[in-house]
C-alpha cells in the first residue's frame, strides 16, 4: 500500500506540474491583457497601463514571472487579482467553498439517484416503469448541460416560480434573514443548479450501477439468499448491492474532471458565485494571477480527488489488492 | 410485505410533487418585507468602488449612488455651461470674472456616512487623487486643463483651468466624485483598493453601502438622514447573472425589478408580460464597420486611404435592411459617429444613400473590375478582398457581419468574417492588427470628446482612432467648436464637423442601439439619461403591488 500510494502521489505531482506549467504559459500567450481596458470606451493612458503593468509585474520576463509565481505557489501566496488587487487565495477560496457545497450536493443526488435507479433497473430488467425512467435519464445525460439548465430554470422558476432563477442567496434573506431562513434561502437556491448536475451525472452511476446490479443478481450467495426465503429488497440491499461500490467509486472518479467542467457552465448559468464563475470572469478580464491561481486549485483537486479515489476502490475491492503474479 | 417498482415509482413520484406543492408561493402569504427594495439584475459585478479606480459601468453606477459630486446634469444633459446643472453637494457657485476659476459652496449640511463633514479639502483631494499618476485612474484625462483645487475656507473650493473653455463647469462638476479626505488621505495611493475602504466604502450620497460579495450581489441601503433627503427605495441591490436568458428571466419572473439591456426575445417577452415594462431611454452607443487606412488590403498600401472606394462600399451597404434584420426595433440606421442624444446633432443632415448602381459604376471607374468567372473584382490581378473583424461575443455583431458580407459579396467584393474573442478583438484593434472591424463606440456627453476617436492622431498614441483616420477639416472644425462659447455657433461648428466626417465616408455608419430596460410594473422610473441612465435612481417610486 506504502509503494502504491508512493507511485500515486509522484503522479499526482508531476501531472499538477505539467497542468500548471502548461495553463500558465498559454494565459499569458493570449492576446490583450487586464490593463487594455474595454474598446469601447476611452481607457488610461498608455503611461498609466504601462505603470500599472510594471506594478504588477507583467513587464518581466515570463520566465521570471513562471518563477515567482511558482515560488509564491509553494508558500501560499498566489499573488493579487489585476482587476481588484484582492489575494487570489482569498477569491479562490470563497469560490472553492461555493463550488465544492455545489459539486456536493450535486454528486450526493446523482449518486442517490443512480444508484436508485440503476439498481431497480437491474434488479427488476422486466419491469416497464424502471425501464422508462432509465430511459430518460439517458435522454438527460445526453442533453447539453446549459440546456438543461435554461429547460430547468424556464420551467421550474420562471414557469412555475418554485425556485430562483439564480443565485447562491437571496442578498436581502442573507443580511436581514435568521440562520434558519439563511439555510433554507440557501438550500433554495442550490435546488436548481444541483439538480442540473445531477441528472447528467446522475444517469452515468445508473448505467453502471444497472449492468452491476444484473451481474450480481447471478452470483450463487446472492441466488442462495433468495432460495433461502430472503425478500427481494433485503436480497437486493444486503447482498447484491455492497459487490456493486466499486465500479461505482471508479465512474465517480472517472467523472471527477467531468464534474469541474461541467460545474463552471452551471454555474455562468446559475450565476453561482464558484470557481467556474470566477475562472470566466478571470479569463475574460485577462487576470492572469488568477487564472494561474485557479489552474493550481482545479489541478490540485482534480489531481487529488483521483488519488483518493483510487485510495478508495483499493481499500473497497479485495481484489485490487492482490498481489500481480510474477512471471518468473 | 414484497417489493412492488410500480408502487415505489408512485411513491416516488407522490413525494416529489408534494414537495414542489409546499413551496408553491400563496397569494394569501403576507406581504413582503422586500416591498421597497429595488433588485437590478445585471450581466457583470462592479469591478471597485472607489471612483478613480473604476472601469465598468456596473462600478458607475454604484458609486454615483454612494458619492456626490458638486452639481448634478439635467436630463438631457448640456454640457456648455452651468446652465444644464442643478446644485448638489455644492449649494451655489461663482465664476470668477476672467472665468479661469470656480468657487464652489459646500453644502454645511453635508456628512459622509461615518458622520464626519464634508469639507473643501475632500474636493481638492478627489481632485489629486484621480489625477494622481501613481493611482493611474483611466479618468485622470478628464481633468486635463485643469490647474489645481484649493481652498478658500472650509467649505468653499476653488477650481482653477490654465484657459477658458465652454465645458469647464461639466468638466469638473460630471466627473469628480468627491470621496473622503480623513479615510483616504493616509492609504497609499498604489494600493488602494487593498485599503479597507475599498471593501467598505463611505460616501456622502443618499445611498450608503451595506455588503459586497464579489460576483455575486452588491447593496446599498438608504441613508435616511441624508442632507438632500431620504431616497425613494430602501435598498438597492444588484444581482449579478453573467447568463443573459437567465439575467432576463429573473426580471420576467418577477425576482429582480431591473434589467437595463433587454436583447432579443426577451425584449418580445416583456413586451407581451402584464408585470414588465420595456422602457427606451436614449442611447449613446453607435456601431461602426472602421477602416483601417493603413493596412495593405487586397495588394495596396493604405487601400482605405481612396475616397471613392469608401463611397463606393457605403453605397454597397443597404444599412435600413442590415439594422431590420440584425436588430429589427432595438436599433436605428446610425447617421454618423454620434448618437441621436448627442448634443448639437442634426438628424436632417445628408447621408450616402444606398445605391448600387452608382457604387458599380465607381469600382468599375477605380480599376476594379468584375470577373463573372467568380464574381469577385479583381484589379492587377488582385482580388477586392478584406476580412472583417468582429468579437464572437457579440451575436448582433455577428449577424450584422454576415449580412454584410452577403451585401458586399453581390457587389463584388469579397469579404472574410473573423470573429474573434473580445480581448483578441480589443487588443488587435488597439494595435491596428485588422483590415476593417466592426466596433461599437460609447461617446461621451461632451461632443468634443469625438475627437478621441476620429481626430488626426500625433505620434504613436492613436487614443480609439484605432484606423489613423484623418480629414484635416473635420479637425479644425472640431477644434472651433470646443472652444466657442456662443451655442449657436458652437452648434453650427459640430453640425460642420459631422457633415464633413460622414461626407467623406470615414467608416460606415451602421445603427445606433436603441436602449429599453426591463422594469417591473411597480417601479416608476424618472430622468432616465442617456449617459447614465441610474442617475435619478433615488428618486424611482416603488409600490408595494407585485412585490418580490
Amino acid at each position: 500500500m506504502a509503494s502504491f500510494l508512493a507511485r500515486r502521489l509522484l503522479h499526482t505531482i508531476a501531472v499538477m506540474v505539467i497542468a500548471v506549467t502548461l495553463g500558465f504559459a498559454l494565459v499569458h500567450m493570449a492576446p490583450g491583457d487586464a490593463m487594455t481596458g474595454d474598446v469601447t470606451q476611452a481607457g488610461r493612458s498608455s503611461e498609466a497601463s504601462a505603470r500599472l503593468r510594471a506594478r504588477a509585474g507583467l513587464d518581466q520576463p515570463l520566465s521570471t514571472q513562471y518563477v515567482r509565481f511558482v515560488r509564491g505557489a509553494l508558500h501560499g501566496d498566489l499573488g493579487h487579482s489585476l482587476t481588484d488587487d484582492q489575494p487570489v487565495v482569498t477569491i479562490l477560496g470563497t469560490a472553492l467553498r461555493n463550488s465544492l457545497a455545489l459539486a456536493g450536493a450535486g454528486l450526493l443526488a446523482a449518486i442517490t439517484l443512480g444508484m436508485v435507479i440503476g439498481s431497480a433497473q437491474g434488479w427488476y430488467p422486466a419491469s416497464r416503469s424502471f425501464r422508462l425512467f432509465g430511459r430518460a435519464l439517458t435522454t438527460l445525460y445526453a442533453v447539453p448541460e446549459f440546456v438543461l439548465a435554461i429547460a430547468l430554470i424556464g420551467v421550474l422558476a420562471y414557469g412555475a416560480g418554485w425556485f430562483p432563477v439564480g443565485g447562491m442567496n437571496d442578498p436581502v434573506t442573507s443580511l436581514l434573514g435568521s440562520a434558519t431562513e439563511r439555510v433554507a434561502d440557501v438550500l433554495r437556491h442550490l435546488v436548481l443548479p444541483a439538480l442540473t448536475l445531477a441528472l447528467g451525472w446522475g444517469a452515468a452511476v445508473a448505467r453502471q450501477q444497472r449492468a452491476a446490479i444484473a451481474e450480481s443478481a447471478r452470483i450463487d450467495f446472492v441466488r442462495t439468499a433468495r432460495a433461502k426465503g430472503r425478500s427481494e429488497f433485503a436480497a437486493l440491499v444486503r447482498h447484491a448491492l455492497p459487490t456493486t461500490v466499486a465500479p461505482v467509486i471508479a465512474v465517480i472518479g472517472l467523472m471527477l474532471p467531468a464534474m469541474v467542467g461541467g460545474s463552471v457552465i452551471v454555474e455562468v448559468v446559475f450565476a453561482w458565485p464558484g470557481l467556474g464563475v470566477q475562472v470566466v470572469h478571470a479569463v475574460a478580464q485577462r487576470d492572469v494571477p488568477v487564472v494561474s491561481g485557479a489552474i493550481v486549485v482545479i489541478s490540485l483537486l482534480v489531481a487529488t480527488s483521483s488519488l483518493l479515489i483510487d485510495v478508495v476502490i483499493r481499500a473497497a475491492d479485495p481484489r485490487q489488492r492482490v498481489a500481480r503474479p510474477t512471471n518468473t | 410485505m414484497r417489493f412492488s417498482p410500480h408502487k415505489a415509482c408512485s411513491a416516488a413520484l407522490s413525494a416529489c410533487l408534494l414537495l414542489l406543492g409546499c413551496s408553491r408561493p400563496d397569494a394569501a402569504e403576507p406581504r413582503s418585507p422586500r416591498a421597497s427594495v429595488l433588485t437590478i439584475s445585471t450581466a457583470v459585478d462592479a469591478d471597485a468602488l472607489i471612483p478613480p479606480l473604476v472601469g465598468t459601468t456596473q462600478g458607475k453606477q454604484a458609486v454615483d449612488l454612494l458619492f456626490d459630486f458638486l452639481a448634478e446634469a439635467r436630463t438631457p444633459i448640456s454640457t456648455s455651461g452651468d446652465a444644464g446643472f442643478r446644485p448638489q453637494l455644492a449649494t451655489r457657485w461663482q465664476w470668477a470674472p476672467d472665468s479661469l476659476s470656480i468657487a464652489f459652496s459646500i453644502d454645511p449640511r453635508a456628512r459622509w456616512h461615518d458622520g464626519a463633514p464634508v469639507r473643501a479639502g475632500d474636493v481638492r483631494f478627489s481632485f489629486a487623487l484621480f489625477t494622481d499618476p501613481v493611482v493611474a485612474s483611466m479618468h485622470a484625462s478628464n481633468f486635463v486643463g485643469i490647474d489645481s483645487v484649493s481652498v478658500r475656507d472650509s467649505l468653499t473650493a476653488v477650481v482653477w483651468w490654465h484657459k477658458r473653455h465652454p465645458e469647464q463647469f461639466f468638466q469638473i462638476a460630471y466627473n469628480l466624485a468627491v470621496m473622503p479626505e480623513h479615510l483616504l488621505g493616509k492609504v497609499p495611493r498604489d494600493s488602494l483598493l487593498r485599503s479597507s475602504f475599498a471593501d467598505h466604502p463611505i460616501g456622502s450620497g443618499r445611498y450608503r453601502f451595506t455588503k459586497w460579495t464579489r460576483q455575486h450581489d452588491l447593496m446599498f441601503e438608504a441613508d435616511t438622514g441624508n442632507y438632500r433627503g431620504a431616497p425613494g427605495a430602501s435598498r438597492i441591490v444588484w444581482v449579478v447573472a453573467a447568463d443573459p436568458t437567465a439575467a432576463s428571466l429573473s426580471v420576467l419572473a418577477g425576482q429582480a425589478d431591473v434589467l437595463e439591456f433587454l436583447r432579443g426575445d426577451a425584449f418580445a417577452q416583456a413586451r407581451k408580460s402584464p408585470t414588465v415594462r420595456a422602457v427606451e431611454y436614449p442611447s449613446l452607443d453607435y456601431a461602426y464597420m472602421l477602416f483601417n487606412y493603413q493596412r495593405t488590403v487586397s495588394g495596396t498600401r493604405g487601400l482605405f486611404n481612396d475616397h471613392a472606394l469608401r463611397v463606393a462600399i457605403s453605397q454597397t451597404i443597404n444599412r435600413g435592411a442590415v439594422v431590420a434584420n440584425a436588430l429589427d426595433s432595438l436599433g436605428r440606421v446610425a447617421l454618423g459617429p454620434f448618437t441621436r442624444a448627442t448634443e448639437s446633432v442634426d438628424t436632417t443632415m445628408r447621408q450616402i444613400a444606398f445605391d448600387t448602381a452608382t457604387a458599380a459604376r465607381a469600382l468599375d471607374s477605380l480599376g476594379w473590375k468584375l470577373d463573372p468567372a467568380d464574381g469577385f473584382r479583381h484589379r492587377a490581378g488582385r482580388t477586392l478582398h478584406f476580412k472583417l473583424m468582429v468579437p464572437a461575443s457579440s451575436a448582433t455583431r455577428q449577424r450584422v457581419a454576415v449580412l454584410l458580407q452577403s451585401q458586399l459579396k453581390a457587389a463584388g467584393i469579397q469579404v472574410d468574417v473573423d470573429a474573434v474573442e473580445s480581448q483578441v478583438f480589443g487588443a488587435r484593434l488597439a494595435k491596428g492588427d485588422f483590415d476593417v472591424a466592426l466596433n461599437i463606440w460609447r461617446t461621451d456627453p461632451s461632443p468634443s470628446t469625438i475627437r478621441q476617436v476620429w481626430a488626426t492622431a500625433h505620434g504613436n498614441d492613436v487614443e480609439a482612432n484605432f484606423g489613423r483616420y484623418s480629414n484635416p477639416a473635420f479637425d479644425a472644425a472640431v477644434d472651433s467648436a470646443a472652444v466657442t462659447f456662443d451655442p449657436t455657433a458652437r452648434r453650427a461648428l459640430y453640425r460642420r464637423a459631422y457633415q464633413s466626417i460622414v461626407d467623406d465616408a470615414a467608416a460606415v455608419w451602421l445603427f445606433e442601439t436603441r436602449n429599453f430596460a426591463a422594469i417591473n410594473a411597480r417601479v416608476t422610473p424618472v430622468g432616465m439619461r442617456a449617459d447614465a441612465w441610474w442617475a435619478a435612481l433615488p428618486s424611482w417610486q416603488l409600490s408595494e403591488a407585485g412585490a418580490p
